[in-house]
């Protein structure tokens, strides 16, 4: 078998810049995990069914497991480990942990990002039916969605009550 | 599963893009926005030896409004259509059947022309080509080509695109101010792929008759279908209950429903007839003729 | 894993604002913030993918692709000559290093077919592992695993478990002289008698799609053998590590001090991930033979081929009545369909056992003759999860108790009333032998209907109407055992423990490490232990940092199953803090002169009752006992670090009841889950959060089977439902906010009251769920009995009553 095509990707994460090398087959997932050792987004399915995998890729909720790493090349790319600064938790992540949003933990990465990016997005999420649509791309086992739908709620009244006007 | 091994191209722009499907081989395909190309990479249904990335072609990033139509250029993503300051305006069945097109994650990056490319039977986007009578635009080694909505989709995952032609733009015609359109499916959940998918659109005349009718099925067989027959067995009736009842049966009657995991022939045929009934009423009531009447008002419920 | 002394966690204390009360129960029974959130919060969770050692190799499995035939010839020659793969494995090369097994249990008959790593002469499902390939990256494993070329004499699939069991059907397991796993009844009492002088009869059947437990973490195993010292290390998402630990040792002819288990988070089991999987132990057994460490982490695809099943009943079953609705006899046929193997150790027979023993629930039965029969077929093997048999058992009795209320003109509430158990019969023996030692039966049932406001039903019911939709309520109470002890696996032959154990441990400067003997997979067992802890102890909770998930320090535990970890679990960490507390109390007394029964610790200080002396901190008395002992007696005891288990009784059983809320849309036959309400009664909460967590996602995964979930096979075995876009589990908008209220009827068998409850949301969802479409249906003279209750289903019930009136009016 002939060598595998290899690229170079240049890419900011979490604001930081980084270099690596991979095949052309190589997911923005696998990128992030194997390559940058940045293992908060999960693996579910490979087929962008479940969500567990979404991370922000300039300013939008994406699939990183649709995408491949060649393809984010000089793009920006946000996980779930660049939602904390300094080790403190942000507001999303606190009122998930408030509302016991998360059990086995495995699918929040992909809800925070989901959320975040909504919020980024200017979505309406003081609405609990809006918010089980919004997030009906992601997939949890564990919780019944509940919890989590209340978390974006509150912060998103929180976020509400902030604005002036 | 990891997907099988192939060579990844970036191209500049559409010439470049031509230019590499034509050295890379028959085995090429194109890489838009792979949401649903790479899923199927990653079950190794599918294994192209070579992909053409366009996503950053400047030259197929366009969306374009006319009095007549929108479109749309290949690199185009669905969450860009929907948050386009003009699409929605223009068009609002187009952006309304996108938000019936997986999830926001999944329109961050599918291509409005990838879904036309991808001719998945039970899709919205070509359903909506198809509706409106659309056409696509594609460049190839034999020179640009334009086809007809009507020939474009040949069967499930099928189009009438040649070895080493691409989509290079689609145009949807705007539904006429006058015109009254519905989009109903049944999907098991929010952005499941249709179960059952219709599109209608109606337009009265001055006498308050039907002009124009156009009634679309999909993911009941092969590809999107025109129920050609009941859509000429409507011109000319007062659109009255009975006539949109009759219109309904009748067309699905005329197409040949398939069934799969999802639904039977029989199920199938059965919400066909419910969703139709109520897409043509809504389709009615969203008719210059009837917004006159002061029935509705403005843009009609899908 | 760690916690505690974390600034996250600390800010998240901070934020609630409560103010700790003095009594010295403060944390028990309390929304504690759980300990394990911040690390996965901030995405550092430790799941078995997160390990990349460097030096791993990786693994991609060749499986069948048919259902049942002959292996003629596995030709390898292509994979292996690729320079990124390292080897390719068949049976012949695992075989001689590996034991092949049987999920055998004691039960009476029980039969079950050769199970080993890699399949040797026949396949017996699509999925069924067959080769292995090791190379240096997963990609490159599959690329060869693609090149590996398997030729069968395909056999004849058998997949409907009659036609399995029936004269001349095709054997699965050739060594076995049938395709019957399990046939036994159960139950007592003369139960022809007791038809025969009832009023009323009335007949169900129904039938249960299979569905399998959709984990969002994939299964995975990391293994490496060190050959010179013999040691096995293996890190593996599961529910079950020192069972691992012991069956790994077992299988490969290790002693068991040689064999490392390491679970750290784990993304979901719920039942799954508790046995030996043929594709793990392949990976185990390839890294003694290849002395590499060896990676395998399963894809979507491979799961649904390759995890346990479940919940593919058919059952038939009756209810016989007096006039006033009292129950006097029940039987019940069940039909269970194992798949190809009965999983090891654990067997595949549990879910079919508790359909029968569990279907007379909350009531009072006299009699019951309920007959299992447990099947082979070509599918994927059924074994256990969450509730296992519970829905399908609730489900069945609550449609025979509704066509009972229907044929005796009583309304759903009064038939059940007539028969729900009272407080003053407790303890209740079941007539299968099951011991209900306290609860709320009818109580729970009481409150469910007084939230329901049923007198607003009709306007509601019109209401809907109105909007072209069929409205409905459905009702379900039950009962679930929780936290069996060793005679459900133990004393059955199964190396399964039914107690858990746990260490306490002081340092000097009175900080606690408590490490537990059982890892969680989500339900919060860090946090729950903690809260038992720091009440036991008297100390701040933030004192106390909880460890799990490494056999070589942690104890012996039980492993997370049947809704155990708060009786025996939590139990365990009562006995251990409870044991450091007393040798805290002997040493204080002794330094404080006074009598070891006056003394209590409360907020890290331990006085003398009522006293109005300052006392002495934990801190100094931990500080002595480490390091001043010269200042106390011979005979006192020193260490602050023990080992405590946690028992539990035989079993332990909660209750409750659920009322869901449909529409039904006439037009296309789609459900929607407008309104879901639980009562649960699981004795003393310790965490309420954590309680309704569980709750929640159980009745979410009930959901899924009554609506949603269904694993389709066609007719040759090849499964039709392999991505997540044709298995359907249940999103957000799929769910409405569901409901929760509690009665806390303690138990009197546990030490802290409290009864397991991980399974009870799950038990009694399609149950209500599908009483309330029947109810939406029954106008139109439809019903379904079948799940999951699909649109087609619906449609196809209401085209068929339709019908059925037009041709009896006559003309």
């Amino acid at each position: 078998m002939s060598e595998p095509q290899q690229h170079l990707v240049a890419l900011r994460v979490n604001g930081r810049a980084h270099r690596a090398v991979v095949e052309s087959r190589t997911t923005l997932v696998e990128l992030l995990r194997d390559h940058l050792g940045l293992t908060g987004t999960h693996v579910g399915c490979e087929q962008g069914a479940c969500g567990a995998c979404t991370v922000i890729v300039e300013g939008t909720a994406t699939r990183a497991c649709l995408m491949f790493a060649v393809q984010a090349d000089d793009r920006d790319v946000r996980t779930v480990e660049g939602l904390a600064s300094g080790g403190e938790l942000g507001a999303l992540q606190l009122a998930f942990s408030e509302h016991h949003a998360l059990q086995c933990g495995f699918c929040t990465a992909g809800f925070l990002m989901t959320a975040t990016s909504a919020f980024d997005d200017g979505d309406i999420l003081t609405d609990p039916v809006a918010v089980r649509t919004r997030l009906s791309g992601n997939l949890c086992r564990c919780t019944g969605y509940t919890p989590i739908v209340e978390a974006v709620v509150e912060v998103a009244r929180r976020r509400q009550d902030r604005t002036p006007g | 599963m990891k997907a099988a091994p192939f060579v990844y191209a970036r191209a500049e722009d559409t010439e470049n893009a031509v230019a590499l499907l034509a050295e890379l081989g028959e085995d090429a395909r194109v890489l838009a926005g792979g949401q649903s190309l790479v899923p199927m990479m990653a079950l190794r249904l599918a294994r192209p030896e070579a992909l053409v990335d366009i996503t950053r072609c400047v030259d197929l990033k366009g969306v374009t409004g006319s009095t007549t139509q929108l479109t749309v250029g290949a690199a185009v993503t669905a969450r860009e259509v929907e948050r386009h300051p003009d699409a929605g305006g223009r068009h609002p069945l187009l952006v309304r059947a996108l938000g019936h097109v997986g999830h926001p994650e999944i329109r961050a990056r599918g291509t409005v022309c990838g879904a036309l490319a991808h001719a998945d039977p039970a899709a919205e986007v070509p359903a909506v080509l198809l509706a409106t009578e659309g056409t696509v635009t594609f460049a190839g080694p034999a020179g640009p080509r334009r086809i007809a909505s009507q020939d474009f989709f040949v069967g499930p995952y099928m189009t009438a695109l040649d070895e080493g032609e691409m989509v290079v733009e689609a145009e949807f015609p705007l539904p006429l101010p006058t015109t009254g359109w519905a989009i109903e499916e049944l999907a098991r959940r929010h952005g499941d792929f249709a179960v059952v998918g219709t599109i209608c659109l109606l337009d009265a005349g001055a006498d308050a008759t039907c002009a124009h009718a156009s009634i679309t099925l999909f993911g009941v067989a092969g590809t999107p279908v025109r129920a050609r027959q009941a859509e000429r067995a409507m011109i000319g009736t007062f659109l009255d209950d009975a006539d949109l009842d009759a219109a309904a049966s009748a067309a699905v009657d005329e197409v040949d429903v398939l069934g799969d995991l999802h639904g039977s022939v029989t199920y199938r045929r059965s919400v066909s007839r419910a969703l139709l009934r109520r897409a043509l009423r809504t389709a009615r009531e969203g008719t210059s003729a009837r917004r006159d009447e002061g029935s509705a008002e403005g843009e009609v419920a899908g | 894993m760690t916690a505690g002394g974390d600034p996250a966690l600390r800010e998240l204390q901070e934020l609630r604002g409560d103010e700790p009360p003095a009594t010295s129960e403060r944390y028990v029974g309390r929304r504690v913030r759980r300990l394990e959130d911040p690390p996965l919060l901030q995405g550092r969770g430790r799941f078995v993918d997160d390990d990349q050692p460097r030096d791993a190799l990786h693994v991609a499995f060749v499986r069948s692709t048919i259902a049942h035939g002959r292996i003629v010839e596995i030709d390898t020659t292509e994979a292996v000559a690729d320079e990124e793969v390292v080897a390719v494995l068949t049976a012949e090369d695992i075989d001689p290093v590996c034991q092949s097994w049987r999920g055998v249990l004691n039960w009476p008959g029980m039969t079950a077919g050769e199970q080993r790593p890699l399949a040797r002469g026949k396949v017996v499902h699509v999925g069924e592992p067959v080769a292995m390939v090791v190379a240096t990256s997963r990609a490159r494993a599959e690329d060869a695993a693609d090149r590996v070329f398997v030729s069968y004499e395909e056999l004849p699939a058998t997949l409907d478990p009659e036609r399995a069991l029936a004269e001349g059907a095709v054997l699965i397991h050739e060594d076995l002289a049938s395709n019957r796993c399990l046939e036994m009844s159960f139950g007592e009492g003369d139960v022809e008698a007791a038809f025969a002088a009832a009023d009323v009869v009335v007949e169900v059947v129904m039938q249960t799609g299979r569905h399998t437990a959709m984990a969002i973490e994939p299964r995975g195993i990391v293994a490496s053998f060190d050959q010179p010292d013999r040691r096995l290390t293996v890190r593996v998402s599961t529910q079950a590590s020192s069972m691992l630990q012991t069956l790994y040792a077992r299988l490969l002819g290790l002693p068991e001090n040689a064999v490392r288990i390491l679970t750290d988070d784990v993304g979901g089991a719920f039942g799954m991930k508790a046995f030996v999987y043929p594709d793990e132990m392949a990976v185990v057994t390839a890294s003694v033979i290849l002395g590499r460490p060896l990676k395998w982490i399963q894809d979507r695809y491979e799961a649904f081929q390759s995890d346990t099943h479940a919940r593919d009943e058919r059952v038939t079953a009756a209810l016989a009545l007096r006039h006033d609705g009292t129950i006097v006899g029940l039987r019940s046929d069940v039909l269970s369909d194992c798949g190809a193997y009965s999983m090891y150790p654990r067997s595949s027979v549990t879910e079919g056992v508790q359909v029968c023993t569990i279907m007379p629930g909350p009531y009072r039965v006299p009699c019951y003759d309920g007959h299992l029969r447990v099947v082979f077929t070509n599918k994927s093997p059924l074994a256990v999860y969450r509730a296992v048999g519970h829905p399908v058992a609730i489900l069945v009795m609550e449609s025979l108790m509704d066509a009972a209320a229907a044929k005796l003109g009583l309304s759903r509430e009064d038939v059940r009333r007539r028969n729900l158990l009272l407080p003053e019969e407790m303890p209740y023996r079941s007539i299968t032998g099951n011991l209900y030692d306290s609860g709320s039966h009818l109580e729970s049932f009481e409150r469910l209907v007084e939230l329901l406001d049923l007198d607003s039903f009709e306007q509601r019911r019109q209401d809907a109407s109105a909007r072209g939709r069929l409205l409905g309520i459905g009702m379900a109470c039950f009962v679930e055992i929780s936290a069996p002890g060793a005679m459900f696996y133990g004393a059955k032959g199964a190396p399964i423990t039914a107690h858990d154990q746990v260490e306490v441990r002081m340092e000097p400067d009175g900080s606690v490490t408590v490490c537990l003997g059982t890892p969680g997979q989500g339900q919060g067992l860090h946090t729950t232990a903690a809260q038992v802890a720091a009440d036991r102890l008297g100390i701040d909770i933030s004192q106390v940092r909880v460890i799990s998930g490494d056999t070589r320090t942690s104890p012996h535990g039980t492993g997370v199953w049947a809704s155990r970890s708060a009786v025996v679990s939590t139990g365990a960490v009562h006995k251990a803090a409870g044991e450091v507390r007393r040798r805290l109390i002997m040493a204080a007394a002794h330094l404080m002169e006074a009598n070891d029964q006056d003394l209590e610790i409360t907020a890290g200080r331990i006085n003398v009752r009522g006293g109005g002396t300052a006392g002495v901190s934990v801190a100094e008395v931990a500080e002595r006992l480490h390091w001043r002992t010269h200042e106390l007696p011979d005979d006192l005891d020193l260490g602050l670090a023990v080992v405590s288990e946690g028992r539990g009784p035989d079993m332990v059983f909660n209750n409750g009841a659920h009322a869901a809320i449909v529409e039904v849309d006439p037009d296309t036959g789609a459900v929607s889950l407008v309104d879901y309400i639980v009562v649960e009664d699981c004795g003393v909460l310790i965490n309420p959060d954590i309680v309704d967590g569980q709750i929640r996602g159980g009745v979410a995964q009930g959901v899924g089977g009554a609506l949603f979930e269904e694993l389709v096979f066609d007719q040759n075995g090849q499964p039709q439902t392999s991505t997540l876009l044709d298995y359907l589990v249940p999103t957000a908008a799929d769910l409405p906010a569901i409901q929760i209220h509690h009665i806390e009827t303690p138990s009197p068998l546990t030490v802290l009251g409290s009864k397991g409850v991980g399974e009870a949301g799950t038990a009694g969802a399609p149950a209500a769920i599908h009483a309330a479409v029947n109810q939406a249906l029954a106008p139109s003279g439809a019903c379904v009995w079948r799940q999951p209750i699909t649109p087609e289903r619906v449609l196809g019930a209401l085209e068929a009553a339709s019908q059925a009136r037009r041709t009896t009016i006559p003309s």
